[in-house]
């Protein structure tokens, strides 16, 4: 057995324990995170149904896993890129594609996402902020979808004051709980050389982040780091 | 089902109105002609000035609609609502093992924990039942009627004239003097202490409760058939609150052919006489209450000295008791419940329980404006754990504090135990960590 198989096949067993999360516990929920992991050796990536495939995607982006999950989404949903989302599920899928490739600044590929060129990477980045438009025109008043957008836009120079305009909007009524999308509004903060907003945005940050790295401290327009960065 | 009770209703209810049928929104009474007109009594002596009091059944009909009661209760006249709104027959059937769930999987991890909400009294025939006032007092501020139900009547987004309407629609019966005369005979030729003493012999207390007067226990006579007793027992009412709900000549009746005023009631027929009936009705509506307990002020809870994860606050409360009515929009199945997407005449919050962001996602206001529920009220209590707070109040038959004006969480559930709301109020104290 060679060494990739070998690896391969202790992913296959190891892998469903650590994401599949028994998170399915109301009534009315039907994915099935819940389902106990098969003790079967599958020497492939798993075959999931959407709603499986869509929470475990959440778990590996929650780990900074950007390119499994993005693997697992497009293994299960071919048709993610130009497909619509008029299902709830679809939505879901399309909404943590766009985060795995946010995130990972458009390298989370998949065949569906080439990622061997910078333009491929950016025009990655730029399809996952059409599709988080795209669901939060679906759903307006969703501060969650909004946290999101505000988070891809901040990746891209140019749309920035869009970017500080969706983030601070959310985060001076409170209604942020995305580290990540702290994260980037203390980088907008700092960016403006406003030092006081950029830690409170890095401490929401910290709170909030199940990866604390992403809290890092930017450095303020002035080209100082700040105080905070020294102490922490 | 629903269409067996809404003929039931119907024909009950052909007794005032004009006409009855059946459509394609099922069987339900028409009030022709009923605002403002007395046209439709049937002689029964109603008028357009005891409407005005009373409330509009044609409006009552709308808002039993709006409030979607047919979620919960048989007899609304309303046709049966869509699978993932029907909230007591979907439990109903988990808990018997008739339920289709998506997966065998899935429906034990359902059977497991679907105990609750698997009844709700009835509301066929009413009119026959209940006085239209209570009704109206009872919708607006509902309260522990049934002790041994866990569950209660949600506190509704209502106003008292909306309560008159649907108790003039659900109780349109006209007061007559006959009834007046019936009701005379109850209280002066009824005998309280053979009444009471009846009760004992019967076993009303088996399932009954009448809190401030002895009712013990006693064993039901080997004779008297219970159609089905754990149902039976979970929806008697307190008797403590049958004078207000009935008038003694409806208990006596109620009394002597349950059956018939509500098929398929489980409460058993005694084959009592006229006169035994009377003198439990007597006995009923007429001895002597003691005075409720004042009930307990609500303290807002001290925050632990250990921390306290969210997850902990996930797996204890929010996936335990908020998420069924506050889930996930993308990943539920049904309607992702009325405190998401609206349901039981509240407009969506489009609260999303199941998540961390969703959890900071907040809810929407009347007017749709988007509000943190880690706001905090004017005392300094984060607006969720008032809210948890404020459902201790309504158990507890307290106003609603005048500085939250807020509806008891969770909807028509038992409040939580006070250990939850204070691990809730620490975790926000700590900075509402992931």
């Amino acid at each position: 057995m060679n060494a990739l198989l070998k690896i391969t096949l202790a992913a296959s067993v190891l892998l469903p324990a650590v994401v599949l999360s028994p998170r399915a516990e109301a009534c009315g929920v039907f994915f099935e995170g819940g389902r106990p992991p098969s003790p079967k050796l599958v020497a492939q990536v798993p075959k999931r149904t959407p709603s499986n495939a869509v929470e475990v995607a959440q778990v590996m982006i929650d780990s900074a896993a950007y390119a499994t999950a993005a693997t697992t989404l497009a293994t299960t949903f071919p048709t993610l890129k130009t497909g619509d989302t008029t299902s709830p599920v679809d939505a879901r899928a399309h909404r943590l594609m766009a985060l795995a490739l946010v995130r990972s600044e458009g390298a989370a590929g998949s065949a569906q996402f080439p990622t061997a060129t910078a333009d491929q990477k950016l025009a990655n980045v730029q399809w996952a902020i059409g599709a988080l438009r795209g669901l939060n025109a679906r759903r307006t008043n969703d501060p969650a979808l909004q946290a999101d957008l505000g988070e891809a836009l901040a990746h891209v120079p140019s749309l920035h004051d869009e970017a500080r305009k969706v983030l601070g909007a959310l985060a001076e009524k409170d209604l942020m709980g995305s580290g990540h999308a702290y994260a980037a509004l203390a980088k907008l903060h700092a960016e403006a050389g406003d030092a006081k907003a950029t830690e409170l945005a890095l401490s929401r940050c910290k709170a909030m982040a199940t990866d604390k790295s992403v809290c890092k401290t930017p450095e303020i327009a002035d080209g100082k780091a700040l105080a905070l960065a020294a102490r922490s | 089902m629903a269409s067996k009770a809404g003929w039931r209703f119907a024909a009950g209810l052909a007794l005032v109105a004009t006409a009855s049928a059946c459509d394609a929104d099922g069987c339900a009474p028409k009030f022709l002609g009923l605002a403002g007109s007395s046209a439709h009594d049937g002689g029964l002596g109603i008028d357009a000035a005891a409407l005005a009091v009373r409330g509009d059944p044609i409006r009552g009909r709308a808002l039993v609609e709006r409030f979607e009661c047919n979620r919960c209760h048989e007899g609304t006249g309303l046709a049966t609502p869509p699978l993932e709104k029907q909230c007591v027959s979907c439990h109903k059937d988990i808990v018997r093992g008739k339920h289709k769930a998506p997966s065998d999987f899935v429906n034990a991890r359902w059977v497991s924990r679907v105990t609750q909400l698997a009844d709700a009294p009835s509301l066929d025939n009413a009119y026959g039942r209940l006085k239209p006032e209570w009704i109206a007092t009872f919708v607006r501020n509902p309260h522990d009627l049934r002790p041994k139900l866990v569950l209660t009547m949600p506190r509704l987004a209502i106003t008292d004239a909306e309560a008159r309407d649907v108790a003039a629609y659900l109780a349109p019966r006209a007061d007559t003097k006959a009834d007046d005369l019936e009701d005379k005979l109850v209280l002066e030729r009824g005998n309280a202490p053979v009444g009471r003493e009846l009760m004992i012999a019967k076993g009303c207390g088996t399932c009954h409760a009448m809190t401030g007067a002895t009712l013990p226990g006693a064993i039901l006579p080997t004779d008297v058939k219970v159609p089905d007793l754990d149902t039976g027992m979970r929806l008697a009412p307190d008797l403590r609150f049958t004078r207000e709900r009935m008038r003694p000549a409806r208990v006596q009746e109620w009394l002597l052919r349950p059956e018939e005023i509500r098929p398929g009631t489980p409460m058993p027929n005694f084959k009592l006489t006229a006169e035994e009936a009377r003198n439990i009705a007597k006995a009923i509506v007429a001895d002597r209450l003691d005075p409720l307990p004042a009930a307990e002020p609500v303290e807002v809870p001290k925050p632990l000295d250990r921390e306290v994860t969210f997850a902990e606050v996930q797996a204890t409360v929010l996936k335990r008791t908020c998420w069924h009515c506050h889930s996930d929009p993308d990943l539920e199945r049904g309607d992702t419940g009325p405190g998401n997407s609206g349901g039981f005449g509240f407009a969506p919050r489009g609260l999303n329980l199941a998540e961390y962001t969703g959890v900071f996602a907040g809810a929407t206001d009347d007017k749709g404006e988007r509000h943190s529920i880690f706001a905090p009220m004017k005392d300094g209590t984060p607006r969720i754990v008032a809210a948890l707070l404020a459902r201790h109040r309504e158990e507890r038959g307290l106003p609603p504090d005048p500085d939250a004006d807020l509806r008891g969480m969770p909807l028509g559930l038992p409040p939580l135990p006070m250990d939850e709301i204070r691990l809730v109020a620490t975790w926000i104290a700590q900075g509402r960590k992931r």
